[in-house]
C-alpha cells in the first residue's frame, strides 16, 4: 500500500505539485452489539481510502478518493483545488526522521478479528452487570476491535507506516424499580486484555447506586467529578483552548498567558503519545511527524500549545506531533480529512490520593458520575453549565443517597485553578465525541455552584 | 448486486441487502482573511446486511468489484451463522412491499457547476459582513455541499435509487473585550443548491451572528434556578429533537431505554402539544426519500395533541412492537449498519403571538438557538444550551444574558407547555450524533413553558 502513496507522489509532481503528501488508511475491523441482555449482532468492516495534500506555488489543495488506482483525477482535483489554496510560504512537508517503536499499541490477536472474541467480550459484560443484580436490563452495549494502518509518503522522501489496534468495549445498563436509573461503563485499549465482566459489573452497579434519587438543595459546595465526566469536560473546554490554531489566534482563554499560571500548582498536563497503550499512542502522527511528548501546563504554568506541521509553520514552530485526520466530531479518524491539530493522549496529572480519603474529607458535596452536555460549554470562555442525571450526595465525609438531576455551572478554567484532590482512579478514555485521547483520574473542586 | 443478493438466498440467508454510497463533497473554510480549508472529493462504498438463521450479519466495503462484493457477503453470512444461536428473539423484519423507483432530488439551482471561485466569494462576504461589526475578533466562514448517490437493492425485490444534495453556509464568530471570549455561531442549510440562500441572506446571517456575539461579551449571567422560559422556534425544535425524538426511536423503546416506553396512547402533553418527525418535509436539512432500508419515508406524530401516538421505526422495530414500518432507518455512511434515527423534528405551530407568548411572566428567560443538547433517554432527563438569551421582566424582553443552559424531564416540561406560538420556522441545520452523525434540521414556533432549571450562573 505505501508503493501505491508513493506512486500518487510522484504522480502529482509529474503533474505540477511542487511537493505533495499522500496518506492511505486501512481499517479492518469487527463490532458486536448488546441489546437488552442478548448479544445481537456482528459487523465487520474493510475499507481504504486516501488523501492527497498538495503545494503548488505555496498553495495548498487537498482532495481524497476511495478509488485506489485513478492518480490522474485525484491529482488534478488537488491541483485545480490549490489555484485557490492557503498561501503557507513558510510550510514544508514533515521530512524523514527517525520513528521509534511505541509499547503496546498492536496486539495481533486483535488484528486477526476473531469472531469469538467479541461475542465473548459481550457475554462477560452482560453476565457481569447481571451478577450485580438480576433486575437490571443491559439495555445495550457493544465491543468493536480491529487494526488501522497508516501509510505516508511524501515529497522530501518520507516513506512510513504504523499499524495499531483498537478495542473500545461498552455496557449500558437501566433499573427499572421505583422509578428508572441507569449506569454506564467502557474500557479502550490496543490489547486484547479488556475485563468486560467488569465493565458489566461497573455500570449495574451505578445503575443501583443511583435510584430511587432525592431531590437537593442547591448551592455552592464540593464537587468530586469521576473521571468519565470530567474528561468530557476537558474534551470540551480544556483541549481545544490549548490547540495553537486557536490560542495563538486569540480566541482561547489561553492566548497571550505563555507563562502564566493557569492552574493549581500541583497540576501538570501534557500530551503524550508516546505512552505505551495509550488511546492514540504511535509511532508517528497522520502528517508522519514522530511521536513525541509536549509539556503543556507544567506545575500550574502555561508553558506551551499543540501544533500539526501547518499551523505551527505559521508561527514559526514545529510540530508537537498532533496532526489528525479527524473531523471536530468524528470519533475515528478517516482518509477524507486533511490533518488537523488533535490531542492525542492528552493527560492531567498531579498527586493522586485514595478516591475514598478525597470523599471522607467532604463535608458538603456531590459524586458526579454522569453528565449531559458537556458540549454546549462556551469554547471560548470556558464557562460551562451542564446537567448531571446520575450523582451522589456527599455529607459529612460519606456517600449518603443519590440526587435528583441537577445542574452544575461554573467556569473550567478557573476551577483548574482551585483543584483540590485527584483520586488515584487514573484511566485511559477516549474522548465522548471526537477521536482525541484523555487520561485522567477523578478531580474534586470546591465551591462550585450546583442548582437543583 | 442482483446477483449477490440472491445469492445470499441461495446460500440460506433469509434476507439479504446491499446499499452502496458515492458521496461528493466539497468544504471551503476562510477564516481572519484567508482561505484556510479547500476540500473536495469523492468517497463510495457499500454494505451488505444479511440475515441468516435469525441474526444478522454486516460487512462494509470500498472496493466495488463483484469479488469484493463476495467477499463482504461470505464475511456477513459467516458473522450471522456464527450469532444464530445466540441471538433471541430472532430477527423478523416488518413487510414493506417491494418497490423500484429513481428519486432524483434535482437542486433548483445545482450547486456542483457552480465555479469554486463563486462559493469563495460569499463566504468572503460573510467573513467581511461579521468581521465589520465592532468587537468582533475573529471569524470563520463555511461553505459546504454533498451530493449523496445511493442504491438499495434487497432479497425482496427493491431497487431504489437516488440523488440527493445538500447545501450549507456557515459561520462561526469570537468576540473580545480584554480577557472576556465569547463565541456565537449561526448557519443556514437545506436539502437543495444554491438557491437556499436566496431564501436566508448568508451575508446578512453573518453580520447579525458578529452583533450576537459582542453583545453577548457584555451580557450578564442568567439568574439560576426554576422559572418559566420561552423558546424561539430553532430552540423549540432541538427540544422536539432532544426530548421527545430520541426518546422515540423505536431501538430504544425496544431495549427499555426509554421514557416514553409503554405509555403508547397516553396522554403526556399539554393539549396544543403536537410533534412531528417528517422525512420529506420541503427544503428540511434531514430530508430523504427513503430510508437507509429502502423504506419510503413518512411523516410521524410523535406527539398528536398531547397524545404519545408514534415511535419512530425500522423494521425490525416495527416487528417487535407490532407497528407498520415509517422509514426510520438512517446510516452516516455506507461503512455502518443503519440505526434508527429522526430527519426534520418540530413542534406545529399552535395560535398565540409571540406577544401573547410572553404575556404574565414576571421574571423569565427568553431563548434563542442552541449550541447543543444532550439527553439520557432512559432517564428522560435533557440538557440544552442556548445560544443567546434575554431575560423577560413583566412580560418585556430587557437584557441580554450569557451562557444560558436549561434542564428538565422530558415529561413534565410535556405538561408544562402552555403557550405555543403561530409563527413556525424551521431553525438552522445540524447533525445528530447517536453513534453516528446524520444531516437533521429541527424547528417550530415561539414555545413558552411554565417551569424549567436554569444554570449558567456561577
Amino acid at each position: 500500500m505505501l508503493d501505491n502513496g508513493i506512486r500518487l507522489v510522484n504522480k502529482a509532481l509529474e503533474m505540477g505539485a511542487d511537493d505533495a503528501e499522500a496518506c492511505i488508511l486501512v481499517r479492518k475491523g469487527l463490532e458486536h452489539k448488546i441489546e437488552k441482555g442478548k448479544v445481537k449482532l456482528a459487523t465487520a468492516e474493510d475499507s481504504v481510502g486516501r488523501g492527497l495534500r498538495i503545494m503548488k506555488d505555496h498553495k495548498l489543495g487537498f482532495s481524497f478518493s476511495t478509488d485506489m488506482n485513478n492518480d490522474d483525477a485525484l491529482v488534478e482535483k488537488a491541483l485545480s483545488l490549490s489555484r485557490l489554496g492557503k498561501e503557507m510560504k513558510e510550510f514544508s512537508l514533515p521530512s524523514k526522521a527517525k520513528l521509534t517503536s511505541v509499547g503496546s499499541t498492536f496486539d495481533k490477536r486483535l488484528a486477526d478479528l476473531p469472531l469469538d472474541y467479541g461475542v465473548g467480550c459481550c457475554e462477560e459484560g452482560i453476565r457481569g452487570a447481571l451478577d450485580v443484580s438480576e433486575e437490571i436490563n443491559v439495555t445495550s452495549g457493544r465491543v468493536r476491535y480491529g487494526s488501522e494502518t497508516l501509510y505516508v509518503a511524501n515529497s522530501v522522501d518520507l516513506e512510513a507506516e504504523d499499524r495499531v489496534t483498537y478495542f473500545f468495549g461498552e455496557v449500558d445498563s437501566v433499573l427499572k424499580k421505583n422509578g428508572v436509573s441507569n449506569g454506564t461503563e467502557v474500557y479502550w485499549s490496543k490489547q486484547m486484555d479488556a475485563d468486560l465482566y467488569e465493565v458489566g459489573k461497573g455500570s449495574a452497579q451505578w445503575a443501583i447506586d443511583t435510584a430511587n434519587p432525592e431531590k437537593m438543595e442547591g448551592g455552592k459546595m464540593t464537587v468530586l467529578f469521576h473521571p468519565l465526566p470530567f474528561r468530557s469536560m476537558m474534551e470540551f473546554v480544556l483541549v481545544p483552548a490549548l490547540y495553537a490554531d486557536r490560542a495563538r489566534k486569540g480566541e482561547s482563554v489561553y492566548s497571550d498567558r505563555i507563562g502564566e499560571m493557569v492552574a493549581d500548582e500541583s497540576i501538570s498536563v501534557f500530551d503524550d503519545p508516546t505512552m505505551p497503550n495509550g488511546p492514540n499512542s504511535g509511532i508517528m502522527d497522520d502528517e508522519g511527524t514522530p511521536s513525541s511528548r509536549t509539556d503543556l501546563i507544567v506545575k500550574g504554568n502555561l508553558e506551551s500549545f499543540l501544533y500539526d506541521s501547518l499551523v505551527a509553520s505559521e508561527y514559526s514552530e514545529k510540530s508537537t506531533s498532533n496532526a489528525m485526520k479527524v473531523a471536530r466530531l468524528s470519533d475515528i479518524r478517516q482518509f477524507k480529512y486533511p490533518p488537523r491539530v488533535c490531542a492525542r493522549n492528552f493527560t492531567l496529572e498531579g498527586p493522586q490520593r485514595p478516591l475514598e480519603d478525597l470523599i471522607a474529607e467532604t463535608d458538603d458535596g456531590v459524586l458526579v458520575h454522569g453528565i449531559l452536555g458537556a458540549h454546549t460549554s462556551n469554547p471560548a470562555s470556558g464557562d460551562f453549565s451542564i446537567s448531571s442525571p446520575r450523582l451522589l450526595r456527599i455529607k459529612n465525609g460519606e456517600i449518603k443517597n443519590p440526587v435528583a438531576p441537577v445542574m452544575i455551572s461554573g467556569n473550567f478554567p478557573e476551577l483548574l485553578k482551585d483543584i483540590s484532590g485527584l483520586g488515584d482512579d487514573r484511566r485511559n478514555m477516549k474522548g465522548s465525541m471526537g477521536a482525541l485521547g484523555i487520561i485522567s483520574p477523578s478531580a474534586r473542586f470546591e465551591d462550585v455552584l450546583v442548582i437543583g | 448486486m442482483r446477483e449477490i443478493v440472491e445469492k445470499a438466498i441461495s446460500k440460506g440467508a433469509e434476507f439479504c441487502d446491499i446499499r452502496t454510497v458515492e458521496t461528493e463533497s466539497t468544504l471551503l473554510e476562510f477564516k481572519d482573511g484567508k482561505l484556510q480549508t479547500v476540500n473536495s472529493g469523492l468517497d463510495r462504498g457499500g454494505g451488505l446486511r444479511t440475515i441468516s438463521k435469525g441474526a444478522w450479519g454486516f460487512s462494509s466495503f470500498t472496493d466495488t468489484s463483484r469479488e469484493s462484493l463476495e467477499k463482504a457477503l461470505n464475511a456477513s453470512l459467516a458473522t450471522s451463522i456464527q450469532l444464530a444461536d445466540k441471538v433471541s428473539p430472532k430477527v423478523v423484519l416488518a413487510k414493506v412491499d417491494p418497490s423500484s423507483k429513481e428519486f432524483k432530488w434535482t437542486p433548483e439551482k445545482d450547486p456542483i457547476p457552480v465555479p469554486i471561485e463563486t462559493k469563495l466569494e460569499m463566504i468572503r462576504d460573510m467573513h467581511d459582513s461579521a468581521k465589520e461589526v465592532e468587537g468582533v475578533h475573529s471569524v470563520t466562514t463555511a461553505y459546504g455541499d454533498i451530493r449523496d448517490t445511493v442504491r438499495i437493492v434487497n432479497s425482496e425485490g427493491t431497487d431504489l435509487r437516488s440523488e440527493v444534495t445538500r447545501t450549507f453556509g456557515r459561520v462561526q464568530v469570537t468576540a473580545r473585550k480584554g480577557s472576556d471570549v465569547v463565541s456565537f455561531a449561526d448557519a443556514c442549510g437545506a436539502t437543495g443548491g444554491m438557491e437556499i440562500f436566496d431564501l436566508r441572506d448568508p451575508i446578512a446571517m453573518s453580520k447579525s451572528a458578529g452583533e450576537s456575539a459582542v453583545r453577548i461579551l457584555s451580557a450578564r449571567r442568567p439568574p439560576s434556578g426554576t422559572m418559566p422560559l420561552v423558546a424561539d422556534p430553532d430552540l423549540a425544535g432541538v427540544f422536539a429533537h432532544e426530548a421527545v425524538g430520541h426518546a422515540s426511536e423505536g431501538d430504544w423503546v425496544v431495549a427499555g431505554n426509554s421514557c416514553l416506553e409503554g405509555i403508547m396512547g397516553e396522554k403526556i402533553g399539554n393539549d396544543m402539544v403536537t410533534i412531528i418527525d417528517d422525512p420529506g418535509l420541503d427544503g428540511g436539512y434531514g430530508s430523504f426519500p427513503f430510508d437507509s432500508e429502502g423504506v419510503i419515508g413518512k411523516k410521524k406524530f410523535l406527539v398528536d395533541h398531547g397524545v404519545l401516538s408514534e415511535y419512530i421505526l425500522n423494521r425490525e422495530t416495527a416487528h417487535l412492537l407490532k407497528m407498520e414500518p415509517n422509514g426510520g432507518a438512517r446510516a452516516a455512511s455506507y461503512n455502518v449498519l443503519p440505526i434508527v434515527r429522526m430527519s426534520n423534528t418540530y413542534i406545529q405551530e399552535g395560535d398565540y403571538s409571540f406577544e401573547e407568548v410572553l404575556e404574565g411572566i414576571g421574571k423569565g428567560v427568553y431563548a434563542k438557538g442552541t449550541r447543543g443538547g444532550q439527553v439520557s433517554t432512559a432517564r428522560g432527563t435533557f440538557q440544552f444550551n442556548a445560544s443567546e438569551a434575554f431575560l423577560i421582566e413583566n412580560g418585556e424582553i430587557t437584557v441580554p444574558l450569557k451562557d444560558v443552559s436549561f434542564s428538565g424531564q422530558t415529561l413534565e416540561v410535556l405538561k408544562s407547555i402552555d403557550r405555543v406560538g403561530n409563527d413556525f420556522q424551521l431553525g438552522r441545520p445540524g447533525n445528530c450524533g447517536k453513534y453516528q452523525w446524520v444531516p437533521v434540521s429541527d424547528g417550530g414556533p415561539h414555545v413558552r413553558v411554565k417551569e424549567v432549571t436554569i444554570g449558567g450562573g456561577s
